[in-house]
């Protein structure tokens, strides 16, 4: 039999995909877009995590997920947004959700996640919500 | 015995292996069973999409934690104004009622709950949800009715 921690930690990642889940980045200066395409699941969310870690990684200060093309989210997912907002935080930076209404939305609400991230109608409403940047001019 | 797991065979059985990349075939498969009854609507159906997803991605990590390569086997069957789905795994199963309440959304230690939905979620969007357990596995049995039936 099987067994331990390190066993299990193993089999987690073999039961992880990468699939179903494509994600458009859009790069600025100071601000990364994510949006991804299809069903935000256990099979999905690890693709979604590391596009995370890595605009943290690269100095972003501003992380936008757009869920507007999201077709399904169950609580894998909500937690995958949870995660996001954690790491953005501890790392200074700032994150914001494009989510609007629809299935998805509903799922968030139901879950009373509205509450912990603003939910934005468009990706220019979540640009703009982004604290303002020091005046690096010192005036 | 609840009709699924009776003497009268499910309307549909599907055995998936315990991966992820399934969930997606499993949600599909029992929407479009449940879409063979014209009394299920959209958001019922995504209702049940969402809890059938939530208790199969259960199922698939306790058969990763077991480090079992059995599948999963999900059955569902639709009559008498409800789609049951039962979906059963090797799994030791739980007691819901020892899963800690979640805090309150505007609570900061929210933040650090990333999981801990599921079960929620399943509760509040089937109109009943049961857990058996024994030494043969788990199931957990969803069930929708019709609105019509609903309101009546």
């Amino acid at each position: 039999m099987r067994g331990g921690l390190q066993d299990a930690a193993v089999d987690m990642k073999r039961m992880e995909g990468w699939v179903h889940l494509g994600i458009d980045v859009a790069r600025s200066d100071d601000a990364v877009v994510l949006t991804p395409l299809g069903d935000l699941d256990l099979a999905s969310v690890p693709a979604l995590r590391q596009h995370v870690i890595d605009a943290v990684a690269a100095g972003r200060p501003h992380i936008v997920l757009n869920l507007s093309s999201v077709d399904f989210c169950d609580s894998t997912g909500l937690g995958a947004l949870i995660s996001a907002r954690k790491r953005t935080l501890s790392h200074g930076a700032s994150m914001a959700v494009v989510c609007p209404a629809g299935p998805v939305r509903d799922v968030v609400e139901l879950c009373g996640l509205h509450l912990v991230f603003t939910l934005h109608d468009s990706v220019a409403a979540a640009l703009a919500d982004r604290p303002a940047q020091p005046d690096s001019s010192g005036s | 015995m609840s009709p699924a797991r009776g003497d009268d065979q499910p309307d549909v059985v599907l055995e998936i292996p315990a991966r992820a990349e399934y969930l997606e075939l499993v949600r599909s498969v029992v929407a479009a069973a449940a879409y063979t009854d014209p009394g299920f609507g959209d958001d019922r159906i995504n209702d049940l999409r969402i809890a059938v997803s939530e208790a199969t991605t259960n199922a698939i990590r306790a058969h990763a934690t077991l480090g079992t390569d059995h599948r999963i086997e999900v059955r569902c069957q639709v009559g008498d104004e409800k789609i049951e789905v039962e979906v059963c795994d090797r799994g030791p199963g739980f007691d819901p009622d020892s899963i800690p309440a979640l805090p309150d959304p505007e609570d900061p230690s929210r933040l650090f709950w990333e999981s801990g939905l599921g079960i929620p979620l399943m509760q509040q969007l089937t109109d009943e949800t049961e857990w058996e357990s024994d030494d043969d596995g788990t199931v957990v049995r969803l069930v929708v009715y019709t609105a019509a039936y609903l309101n009546r």
